[in-house]
């Protein structure tokens, strides 16, 4: 390990590692050392270097002099190039970074404010720094964060110690059914109070202050409507709450934004399950709120309203509103968001950027689930597929294992048309993902 | 239309379905009923036992304690059952003036119905015993009935499932047996806040045994019923809005 100056680039979605990173960032605290016209300066860090990063304000004090130094030599970075060396990847970098935190000497400095360096020292450039190492966790700007937030029913722990923070655009809240979404999101909006920890909405605590809601609409993944209204009522119920005084106004916007102006006079008792789904939609954003909260909002929904509403969603994205969607359907989120925390078991399991999720998650393979006739003839061309690790026929039904599940996407419709097969079904496991995420938290 | 105008016309209407209506509706008639073919044949006292009895034993006592705890209970209990909780909750409005359209709503819907009971009794009894105080006093008292055990029965079932089985079990067990048997245990009877407001209001005429029987150690009076009401819709207000800001919304 050079002495001089540590630089840690650590960019993972895994919560296990990035804890490593920001343990050994903490361990800095108060180590910092300057040379000062060959005169040795221990320095104190002051300030969060947590979201600092590589930029720790340095107090000499002493000399009353501070300034900035940029921690950088070594970079520490991994990619998963299979699940199971990616697996060992992280347990080595993560006790690499447990070593340097017991073993390294205190990182040294030479730049400080106003005085030249001497000929030979390294000199922090400050400019050509590293971007900040972040908690991926942590949004930029949020607008929402949960600050070390559990609940517990009981015996049962439902969220376990979270934290994590959501900003502009669509942040996709992924994990398995049970997996504490739901409870994560409901403390997010007010519905639960913490068991511990504390959540705020814009800068307030939601239980605390009803203000906030004039920003923030739920959907909640229960019914939640009064079926004997019409769905234009429901909507323009939730406008009068919200204080508007043209709330019909308000309403039609609403409704026309989910695509429902058509049904809007219909009693929602005799809607389709897709329908009350948009009429939920639709009473919460009629007050164009700036937080939306989104519990699997696309539960019931038919393909052609499936895309009407990632299309409203991502719009609200585009034009600066906070939209967290959870979902248990990976392909769902995938579609919607590009940041992506996946929780399992109740405790964070990774966040950060979609696609290094993905990465790391098709390294297992998936399960899909194909409904063909003939299902024989298509089976047995598909074994010929790189992409395909098995497939299993029952009846008319093929389970398949795949290892790219975008190659196994393009290759089923291709043979099915050569074979003249027809296919009825395509569908990912979702006990494939649920075992991919439990294997992300087993797996630590 | 304000947001508490808004709660309390949809809290109404999801209270009082039709069936609601139609089974409420011939129960809360029902003493008038019954009155009317007492009245036909027995003589001015027995027409003001009888109009004592069916106002204060059997309407205040029973009919309106029934129907307004199934419907206040209803009020909030039924938003939580109904997953809709969230949907009222999560909007810029205080929990205390959510949990005050909430009362508003109970007292209406329910005095909806046992207004149209006290009405027709009231009606029917001032026609027997020749003088419309008697209808004006079942009214108010009614009105008053009403409130108090919307007050309490609001928060309740907002608080549990039950809330209508424990309201059945105060009425018959402890308003008219314990409290009834008990002279000094009048005061904590929600029924003796309505009946000493129906004597302290009625013209003279009532059956005193009957009176006597029903409002125990309490002192007739109209004032000191309304100022009970008063507090307990206002403890009523802040506990529910203290519930609504401490609790789970689900």
């Amino acid at each position: 390990m050079a002495q001089g100056s540590l630089r840690f680039s650590v960019s993972t979605p895994f919560r296990d590692v990035w804890e490593a990173a920001e343990q050994a960032v903490r361990q800095l605290d108060g180590r910092v050392e300057a040379d000062y016209n060959g005169r040795l300066i221990k320095g104190q860090v002051s300030g969060s270097l947590l979201s600092s990063g590589q930029r720790v304000v340095v107090t000499v004090g002493d000399l009353g002099i501070q300034t900035e130094v940029s921690i950088a030599t070594e970079t520490v970075g991994f990619q998963l190039l299979d699940w199971g060396q990616g697996r060992r990847i992280r347990e080595k970098l993560r006790q690499d970074l447990m070593d340097y935190i017991t073993d390294s000497p205190p990182v040294r400095a030479t730049s400080l404010a106003g005085i030249p360096p001497r000929t030979g020292d390294r000199v922090a450039d400050l400019a050509n720094a590293p971007p900040p190492m972040t908690n991926p966790a942590y949004a930029t700007n949020p607008t929402i964060a949960a600050d070390s937030v559990s609940k517990f029913f009981g015996q049962k722990v439902a969220v376990s110690s979270v934290s994590v923070s959501f900003g502009p655009g669509i942040t996709g809240l992924l994990g398995p059914n049970g997996a504490g979404k739901t409870t994560l999101l409901r403390m997010l909006s007010g519905m639960l109070v913490p068991s511990e920890g504390s959540v705020t909405v814009l800068g307030r605590n939601p239980r605390q202050d009803h203000e906030v809601y004039r920003d923030v609409g739920l959907v909640p993944e229960e019914s939640s409507i009064y079926p004997s209204m019409t769905g234009r009522e429901y909507v323009e119920y939730a406008a009068t709450l919200a204080g508007f005084t043209k709330p019909r106004l308000a309403a039609s916007r609403a409704l026309h934004e989910v695509a429902l102006e058509e049904d809007a006079d219909r009693s929602l008792g005799g809607y389709s399950k897709g329908m009350r789904q948009r009429a939920k939609v639709a009473a919460a954003l009629v007050h164009e709120p700036t937080v939306l909260l989104l519990d699997e909002p696309l539960n019931g929904t038919d393909p052609v309203q499936r895309a009407h509403l990632i299309t409203a969603f991502r719009r609200l994205a585009d034009s600066g509103h906070t939209v967290i969607v959870s979902s248990h359907v990976l392909q769902e989120v995938e579609r919607m968001a590009s940041r992506v925390i996946a929780m399992v078991d109740g405790r964070l399991a990774a966040a950060g950027d979609i696609h290094a999720i993905r990465r790391a998650m098709s390294d297992i393979p998936y399960r899909v689930t194909v409904a063909a006739e003939p299902a024989r003839a298509l089976a047995r061309e598909l074994m010929g597929e790189e992409s395909v690790d098995g497939v299993t026929i029952a009846g008319s039904s093929l389970s398949i294992e795949t290892n790219d599940l975008s190659a196994l996407g393009t290759a089923v419709p291709a043979l099915a048309h050569q074979l003249g097969v027809r296919v009825t079904g395509f569908s990912p496991d979702d006990e494939s993902l649920e075992s991919v995420f439990r294997y992300l938290v087993v797996g630590r | 239309m304000t947001a508490t105008l808004a709660i309390m016309r949809v809290t109404a209407k999801n209270v009082l379905g039709m069936k609601r209506l139609i089974g409420f509706g011939i129960l809360a008639i029902f003493p008038a009923g019954v009155f009317t073919l007492l009245a036909r044949t027995a003589t001015d006292i027995n027409r003001a036992e009888g109009f004592t009895t069916m106002s204060m034993t059997m309407f205040l006592a029973v009919i309106v304690p029934i129907i307004t705890i199934v419907v206040s209970a209803s009020v909030l209990g039924s938003e939580r059952r109904g997953n809709t909780l969230s949907f009222l909750m999560l909007r810029p409005l205080s929990r205390f003036s959510i949990a005050g359209a909430k009362l508003a709503s109970a007292i209406v819907a329910s005095f909806a119905i046992t207004g149209i009971g006290a009405a027709v009794l009231g009606l029917v009894g001032s026609l027997a015993l020749h003088d419309f105080g008697f209808l004006i006093a079942l009214l108010a008292a009614t009105l008053i009935g009403t409130a108090a055990y919307s007050a309490v029965y609001m928060p309740l079932g907002y608080l549990t499932e039950r809330s209508t089985l424990i309201g059945f079990i105060y009425i018959f067990i402890w308003e008219l047996a314990i409290a009834g048997a008990i002279q000094g245990l009048s005061g904590t009877s929600l029924l003796r806040i309505a009946s000493s407001a129906f004597v302290g209001l009625a013209p003279d005429g009532l059956d005193i045994d009957v009176v006597d029987a029903m409002l125990g150690s309490l002192e007739a009076g109209a004032g000191g019923a309304v100022m009970k009401v008063a507090v307990l819709g206002a403890v009523s207000i802040l506990f529910t809005g203290w519930l609504l800001r401490t609790r789970d919304l689900t």
